[in-house]
């Protein structure tokens, strides 16, 4: 239901997560951009499973 | 064949679909909004370290979006218009400025917000008539 609803208000024509790819051939600083962003989201989890999950609306 | 705007993902999309979100890293923009609430929400001196070093990357390839003084205006404005609203919730109004910042960003930028917050978004869309939105689910499990 939630579904149909967001369709209808925004069209069914926005893009999916599939239909962006990655560049086939990285170069060292997208590498660099990666591996930055993995670890970051490491730690969020591994912060996560510490402390409990986040709570961004009080923000 | 749909047009390729933008994704712009609302903070608590990330923990979830981090390693979606990895593939996405040079066709997504990226808003400053999203690192203060990851930073501001950080216990862990190490956690902060590693954000720092993702954001630092990211800019350099101008992929983080910052609100300029327009957009702030913009943006108030807009908060403004909902809380003058017939019936609106004056508590609930307090903890959408984040969340309107980057509905604004996106509207700019040729872009649609991903979240898992529909129901906070669908209100900004009530103020800002252009504002695409998309459910985390929808977008990366369909």
């Amino acid at each position: 239901m939630m579904r149909q609803k967001v369709e209808k208000q925004n069209g069914n024509q926005l893009p999916r997560a599939k239909d962006f790819k990655l560049p086939k051939r990285l170069t060292k600083d997208q590498r660099e951009l990666i591996e930055a962003f993995r670890q970051a989201m490491k730690a969020l989890k591994e912060e996560e499973a510490k402390y409990g999950k986040k709570d961004y609306s009080y923000l | 064949m749909a047009k390729k705007i933008t994704p712009i993902f609302d903070t608590s999309v990330f923990p979830d679909y981090a390693l979606q979100i990895e593939s996405l890293l040079f066709s997504s923009f990226f808003t400053s909004i999203v690192f203060y609430e990851l930073v501001a929400t950080s216990i862990d001196e190490v956690v902060l370290q590693k954000y720092e070093r993702w954001q630092i990357l990211l800019n350099k390839r101008n992929r983080v979006l910052n609100p300029t003084a327009k957009d702030w205006w913009e943006t108030s404005k807009a908060v403004r218009r909902l809380y003058l609203m017939k019936g609106s919730q004056h508590a609930k109004l307090r903890k959408l400025r984040n969340d309107a910042l980057i509905g604004r960003l996106a509207v700019i930028n040729d872009g649609y917000v991903v979240t898992h917050n529909i129901d906070d978004f669908q209100l900004i869309q009530k103020v800002m008539p252009s504002l695409k939105i998309m459910t985390a689910r929808d977008f990366f499990e369909h």
